[in-house]
């Protein structure tokens, strides 16, 4: 892992940032949605793929995406992008300390997308219930079973609450409603 | 054809019980007119018993009690407003209390073929290429059009609607789409007053998909998504469906935002009545927006079906209950909202 060892600079990710986490599985966009909306370069942790992910994507990221959003003259919003990959596991948690609230994306194309929404909204139960979060489900254009019904009876089966939409990471529009989302629920109290 | 009269206590019940009258009229195809009358003689509502109503017509008395639940000995009730799950169920019951013995009386019902009995189980589903009108007097508003347009969208069928002098407009089920004319769309869509389109009558017809498909492929029709129409209608119509401003109410679902049209205190709208039932009188105060805008917003819910009664009557504090306080400091969120939402 030599390759995060060279990125990873774990003092700069200080959970007193001003920041929003996006997480999901491998795959769902998440870089993605921090390169359409970051304000400046984002800084990639992407690897080509080598091992399960190659199949589907080329490259991976290995440690964490890091975009800027300006607020004003000097307040930042981080946007950080966790890993999908499980065995960065332990990057999710000291990446999602402090943050404001968490924007999970699932990909709508993958075999089991309600099962990797359920097992992130798990994961991050606790930091949910202390902040807030929204969901973005893509790749719906490209997805083989078409339709939002079967998140939106999965979200009101188990009493989920939070803002769910499509949306195409790939679209500053799209981003921005998970944006926009995320902070009304914050104005509500989460 | 039976003619309901009917005398409505009050403009707010008489929205609630018109669309439900109007859709008993749409789906029973023409059996039923609805002729409002000031002495009422057919319909009757008690001023001195405001939860009954009677259904006369010549041959039949059928008590109808206007309340929350069936009551033992009445035949069918009309829910409270609010309650629209049960507005389907109610036509369903009513329409089959009236199982008419002969095609319907209807002058300008040109039928092709005679119309199938309305079915307590299932819905009055229309043979293909039969026209109907429903009656000549029935005044033209967009927003009975929209309700005509739920009705075969909860029956899941095509349907042409033609207006005098206007129209015509498709719902095609399989893509859950409604196509017509900018003009016509646009007046779906409320931009225009529903006064200047009173007095037209309109026509309903069925179709199966395929023949819709091949009608709709014109060069200046558009498809809208109904969704989206029933949305905008009930956002800028007057006659919003939520009437009772004190009952509790609930989302069932997060609005699709992503195809919705929406503004920014329907998110927070949104979130609070994920979280916690409430009224749009407390929501109205909680987010500090017009009571009229409160209820339009819950109205446009409750047309998309994810809206649902919670209770009625407000309970005591109810509206302080709800933490609707950011945890975050109202500067950061300034920044936030400033960024997010500038124009
Ligand atoms: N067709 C389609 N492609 C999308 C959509 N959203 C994102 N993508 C693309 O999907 C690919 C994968 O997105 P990434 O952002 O790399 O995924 P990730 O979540 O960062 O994945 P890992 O880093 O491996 O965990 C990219 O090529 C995106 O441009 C969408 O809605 N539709
Ligand atoms: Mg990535």
């Amino acid at each position: 892992m030599t390759m995060t060892e060279n990125f990873l600079d774990l003092d700069g990710v200080e959970s007193s940032d001003i920041k929003i986490v996006f997480s999901g599985p491998v795959g769902a966009g998440k870089s993605q949605a921090i390169r359409t909306v970051s304000d400046i370069e984002v800084v990639q942790t992407d690897v080509v793929a080598t091992d399960e992910v190659q199949d589907s994507k080329e490259t991976t990221t290995v440690a964490m995406d890091y975009g800027e959003l300006q607020l004003d003259a000097d307040t930042t919003l981080a946007l950080y992008g966790t890993p999908g990959q499980e065995r960065f596991r332990f990057m999710w948690d000291i990446l999602i300390k402090g943050a404001l609230g968490v924007v999970l994306m699932v990909d709508d194309s993958a075999p089991d997308p309600l099962g990797d929404l359920e097992t992130y909204l798990q994961n991050f139960s606790h930091h949910i219930a202390q902040s807030t979060a929204v969901v973005g489900v893509t790749h719906t254009d490209v997805a083989a079973s078409s339709g939002m019904e079967k998140y939106y009876e999965y979200m009101e089966q188990k009493g989920y609450f939070f803002p769910i939409y499509p949306i195409d990471a790939r679209k500053a529009e799209d981003v921005n409603l998970l944006l926009q989302s995320l902070t009304a629920m914050l104005e509500i109290g989460g | 054809m039976l003619n309901l009269y009917v005398r409505l206590l009050d403009a707010a019940e008489r929205s609630h019980l018109n669309r439900i009258l109007y859709r008993l009229m749409v789906e029973s195809r023409g059996q039923f007119r609805m002729v409002e009358a000031s002495e009422a003689n057919a319909v009757v509502i008690s001023p001195d018993d405001p939860g009954s109503m009677r259904l006369i017509d010549s041959k039949k008395i059928v008590p109808i009690v206007y309340g929350p639940t069936p009551v033992d000995g009445v035949e069918w009730y009309i829910p409270k407003p609010g309650s629209s799950s049960d507005v389907a169920q109610t036509i369903l019951g009513v329409s089959a209390l009236f199982q008419p013995q002969e095609p319907a009386a209807n002058t300008e019902l040109s039928q092709t073929e005679a119309a199938p009995p309305a079915h307590a189980s299932t819905p009055p589903r229309a043979a293909d290429s039969e026209t109907f009108s429903l009656g000549s007097a029935e005044s033209f508003e967009y927003s009975r059009v929209v309700d005509v347009l739920q009705c075969a969208r909860e029956q899941q069928q095509s349907v042409e609607l033609t207006f005098a002098g206007a129209g015509p407009v498709y719902y095609l089920a399989t893509t859950d789409d409604v196509y017509g004319t900018f003009t016509e769309i646009a007046g779906f869509l409320a931009t225009r007053e529903a006064s200047e389109n009173t007095g037209r009558t309109y026509q309903q017809r069925s179709l199966d998909d395929a023949s819709l498909r091949r009608v709709v492929n014109k060069p200046n029709f558009f498809g809208y998504r109904m969704e989206s129409l029933v949305w905008h209608a009930a956002l800028a119509l007057d006659d919003a469906r939520i009437v009772d401003t004190a009952a509790c109410y609930r989302l069932r679902r997060w609005p699709n935002f992503a195809t919705l049209t929406y503004e920014h205190w329907y998110m927070k709208a949104a979130g609070i009545l994920m979280r916690s039932r409430m009224s749009a009188q407390s929501l109205s105060v909680a987010l500090d927006v017009p009571l009229d805008q409160a209820c339009r917003f819950m109205s446009a819910c409750d047309a998309l079906g994810i809206l649902e009664l919670a209770g009625s009557g407000e309970q005591a504090g109810s509206s302080s209950a709800v933490p609707v306080k950011s945890k975050k400091s109202e500067k950061l969120l300034g920044k936030l909202l400033k960024r997010f939402f500038a124009k």
